[in-house]
């Protein structure tokens, strides 16, 4: 069952994956010039992730959810399925940008840069993060939802920087940035770890776990 | 487990803002065409809907042959083809893409009945989607519901929006599929006439509420329009009185004993057998005074 919804989804929004491709003439284009490969390949994993946990957007605009959700599979297939279409597609397009960066003969970064263990196991946990924090909002709220909430989050920086400037004391948005540049770092460093990669690995299993069964949840009570 | 029916529903119930379905029960025998009419905002959709698990029932039951169609809901629905309202397709996609897509779902589906289907209905296999006239979206979408030998079609309006011939065509269809003995259809329609010419039975949805659910040949002999003057109103037992309105010549009341009526009513009232259109308006005319 499984298969035939991956099928499906392959088939019918194809477009949407061969936009894909675009992310990957850029990673080939500015290889010559990229000093963090980890970041173009994680990052590429994340897009990729992204357009498969949004899919569900292309079923509410041509009001083809219905038909989804008519077939012979029961809802927590089709949950099933995002999640694992999220992962793996995630993981192929962080592949594929790995493999891109060590064939294109200008590539700046070496081998060892790209095939690099630790940001593998990174671009895994980003990959399942990502699914497990966006699927639900996205079955909950929508596409629409997902851009509501990133513009309110711009909107509440915008009141939190005029109330500074208002009461003569500026909220530097700075030392959150290095916050979470040094959690990402240090993150990432510790993976060479094999006990901290496991305990992370299996936080994030956990977590992806709970976000599957809120997902579930959310879809089972959905009307259409 | 096998079962008589095609589809039980019982007691179900649904409410959304403005809007509920009150308790609504009715049965489709198997091997039987039945019809859900009433006004626009009845509750025909949100009923096939719920059938379908698209919309969750608030209480009630669904079962379709003797499984609950929640609790068997892969084997059920892969006996059922469905056709929408409003037919939802990835516009963007072609009509072969969906059927290669969608198609693999069903176990009995038949690339050689789509494609005498999808002939018969000049539909343009290789044509996204979105470039099908509605009509055309709805013979895909029925060419889709009709290739995978489903025991139960579910269609909910199907002939909005389609011209006189195809509409003739497709109800000779349904009637088709009945001599392959088994095969159930259950279609909502507010266009009365296609479901006098094939319909077995009737349910008529008033206010997201079952007025009545009936074989249509009992619905049509036994019941009748009498029309006179506004004191005929008194003299019909309120017992068999189910609808009435007021007309430019008097008074039109739809009984559902016409032999109970002829007993109590002289000469001056006319007494017609009524058309699903009358017993319609006059259950849910906006003008008609149930009793």
């Amino acid at each position: 069952m499984l298969r035939r919804l991956f099928v499906k989804d392959l088939i019918l929004n194809g477009k949407v994956f061969l936009g894909l491709l675009w992310l990957f003439v850029w990673v080939g284009y500015a290889a010559r010039d990229l000093n963090g490969a980890g970041m173009a390949t994680v990052i590429g994993g994340i897009a990729a992730t992204l357009v498969t946990v949004t899919l569900g957007a292309r079923e509410e605009r041509f009001h083809a959810a219905a038909v989804s959700f008519s077939l012979p599979v029961t809802r927590r297939d089709i949950v099933r399925h995002r999640y694992l279409a999220g992962h793996l597609v995630g993981i192929a397009a962080f592949l594929l940008t790995c493999t891109l960066l060590a064939v294109v003969p200008w590539s700046k970064p070496t081998l060892a840069q790209v095939f690099d263990p630790k940001t593998m196991m990174f671009a895994l946990v980003a990959v399942s993060l990502t699914i497990a924090v966006g699927m639900p909002f996205v079955l909950r709220f929508g596409v629409m939802g997902l851009f509501v909430g990133l513009g309110s989050l711009q909107i509440l920086g915008l009141l939190t920087f005029v109330l500074g400037l208002a009461v003569g004391r500026t909220v530097g948005l700075r030392p959150v940035l290095r916050a979470c540049e040094r959690i990402i770092i240090t993150t990432h460093e510790n993976l060479g770890s094999g006990g901290f990669a496991v305990e992370l690995l299996l936080a994030v299993a956990l977590f992806t776990w709970a976000s599957y069964g809120l997902s579930v949840w959310l879809i089972e009570r959905r009307d259409l | 487990m096998t079962s008589d029916y095609a589809i039980e529903v019982t007691g179900l119930r649904k409410r959304f803002k403005g809007f509920a379905l009150n308790d609504v029960t009715f049965n489709l025998p198997r091997g039987f065409i039945g019809g859900l009419i009433g006004p626009n905002g009845a509750g025909k959709t949100t009923i096939i809907k719920t059938i379908m698990n698209l919309v969750r029932a608030d209480a009630g039951a669904v079962r379709i042959f003797g499984l609950d169609h929640r609790a068997h809901e892969v084997e059920v629905k892969s006996r059922i083809g469905f056709v929408y309202d409003v037919p939802g397709f990835w516009g963007d996609m072609s009509l072969n893409a969906h059927r290669r897509a969608l198609g693999p779902f069903y176990p009995r589906w038949n690339d050689e009945v789509f494609d005498r289907l999808a002939s018969e209905f000049a539909l343009p296999l290789t044509k996204p989607f979105k470039a099908l006239s509605h009509g055309m979206q709805t013979k895909f979408a029925l060419a889709m519901a009709l290739s995978h030998d489903a025991d139960l079609l579910i269609m909910d309006e199907p002939t909005a929006g389609l011209d006189p011939l195809f509409r003739r065509e497709l109800l000779q269809r349904l009637s088709a599929l009945l001599q392959d003995a088994g095969k159930s259809v259950l279609f909502s329609t507010h266009i009365t006439s296609d479901l006098s010419r094939i319909a077995d039975f009737i349910t008529l949805i008033r206010h997201g509420e079952v007025a009545f659910s009936l074989p249509k040949d009992e619905l049509l002999d036994q019941w009748a329009v009498a029309r006179g003057d506004a004191a005929m109103l008194s003299r019909i037992d309120p017992a068999i009185l189910r609808g009435s309105r007021r007309r430019a010549f008097g008074v039109e009341a739809l009984v559902s004993d016409v032999a109970a009526l002829r007993h109590g009513l002289g000469p001056e009232v006319v007494i017609d057998k009524p058309s699903l259109d009358d017993v319609m308006v006059l259950m849910t005319g906006e003008d008609a005074h149930a009793a």
